[in-house]
């Protein structure tokens, strides 16, 4: 038998069938099948009915929870998202062993259109404002991270999840440094907490340039963006239990100066800093932010210079001499920077002493001792004050 | 053979609609679907409210 359905070529219906198996049109049966309501209720009421109202069902949750889900988007904002990054950090603590930093500071970027240093800054502000809600919301961290970051005009502090007693004496130190060298802000871009790649490679460290923005690109087309940094290493900022050890069970007797704690290292590291700040103001540069095809061979060469020492031998040399007519002495470069603490003399891989490391230990000696500190160091000391 | 899911009606096994209730046959895995898909969804809708409520727990 033919379907009724003129537009459908089913041929192989049966007599007792009630509708077509092709198309689903009622058959001449069908028809008288579907006069009788209690067949219709049948089908109404079938196991395929009341499924396909599950399916309605799956449709109106899905909404809902798309719904519910964008309300509480707007209400939390990114705060929404924290339990996930407080899970990442217990999971990556017990993998690790110890607490380590969300914050990534090695990003880059590429092909921006920089114009300007306010371009320049605000894209290395921007780079960490879009990672700092993943940290906890530590009142008294945050406190001490906002302030010193409007006080000294650093671009951006990253303390994230430092416990508040570590960002206190971190931040007493950054305070005093920059009352101890007062000229010295404007070319420091951040200080942020960073995994280092091994644990044991620094406690804190200073990054003269990171090429942050534009690196490979061509000069001619994109003006470039480096960062000036300091570098707390997670290792130790973040696992108090560490801290609370002396910092001599990890580096050896007299390696630093006397009285060094882990967070004066950070006064070692502006050291560097400020080292750093003396070749960029005796080359006629505030900071080196900004790379511009103007600027870009007179920033590599004062980089380079810095890298490679030469101005800090200089210095050391200066304080030597100074050091030799006044105390009636004639100590050689070693000796003096020796007087200092054992790092000060450290050398290098081709046995060269690393002359900013004495520029940098003289600081922290002055940090912690002020006048009363090495009479080597005081004499470095005398000659930065005179440069800043 | 296809047995139709809505009234157990015996159809031919290259049959589109049932031959006794007019229902699209549709296969198991059709509704084994919808089964997972509201189990699946009613655990992201308790996800979500709690991941609400412990955003406020969480500094």
């Amino acid at each position: 038998m033919k379907c009724l359905n003129k537009n459908c070529d089913a041929d192989e219906i049966e007599t007792d069938d009630n509708f077509c198996y092709k198309c689903g049109y009622r058959t001449t049966k069908g028809f008288t099948f579907l006069n009788n309501k209690e067949n219709v209720d049948i089908i109404l009421n079938g196991n395929a009915a009341k499924k396909d109202n599950r399916f309605n069902a799956l449709i109106s949750l899905v909404f809902i929870t798309f719904i519910i889900f964008f309300v509480f988007c707007i209400v939390r904002g990114n705060d929404l998202f924290k339990p996930f990054f407080y899970l990442k950090r217990q999971l990556d603590g017990l993998l690790y062993g110890y607490n380590v930093s969300i914050i990534k500071t090695n990003n880059t970027y590429n092909k921006l259109i920089i114009s300007d240093i306010d371009d320049a800054k605000e894209i290395i502000k921007k780079d960490m404002n879009e990672q700092n809600w993943k940290c906890s919301n530590d009142i008294e961290t945050l406190k001490y991270q906002n302030g010193i970051e409007n006080k000294f005009s650093i671009i951006t502090v990253n303390y994230c999840d430092i416990p508040s007693d570590i960002a206190k004496e971190a931040t007493k130190v950054i305070n005093e440094m920059y009352a101890l060298f007062p000229t010295i802000g404007g070319a420091l871009t951040n200080i942020s907490i960073t995994n280092a790649k091994t644990n044991s490679e620094y406690i804190a460290r200073f990054e003269p340039r990171y090429q942050f923005v534009n690196y490979s690109q061509d000069i001619n087309k994109y003006n470039k963006v480096n960062k000036t940094q300091i570098l707390l290493n997670s290792y130790y900022f973040l696992n108090e239990k560490l801290m609370k050890n002396s910092i001599t069970d990890i580096v050896k007797d007299n390696w630093y100066v006397k009285d060094a704690t882990w967070e004066s290292t950070i006064a070692h590291e502006i050291g560097h800093y400020i080292s750093f700040f003396i070749n960029l103001k005796e080359n006629g540069l505030d900071n080196i932010i900004l790379v511009t095809k103007e600027n870009e061979e007179k920033i590599n060469r004062v980089v380079q210079e810095y890298e490679n020492g030469n101005f800090a031998k200089q210095l050391i040399s200066e304080a030597l001499e100074n050091y030799n007519i006044n105390y009636e002495e004639e100590l050689n470069l070693e000796e003096f920077a020796l007087t200092i603490s054992k790092y000060a003399s450290v050398k290098d891989e081709s046995g060269a002493i690393i002359y900013d490391e004495t520029i940098a230990e003289a600081i922290h000696d002055y940090y912690l001792h002020g006048e009363d500190c090495e009479k080597s160091s005081y004499e470095i000391i005398k000659i930065i004050k005179s440069k800043l | 053979m296809k047995k139709c899911y809505n009234c157990n009606g015996n159809n031919r096994s290259s049959d589109k609609y049932c031959r006794n209730c007019g229902y699209l046959l549709k296969n198991d895995s059709h509704y084994t679907l919808i089964n997972l898909g509201i189990i699946l969804t009613s655990i992201l809708l308790l996800f979500v409210i709690s991941l609400f409520a412990i955003s406020y727990f969480i500094n």
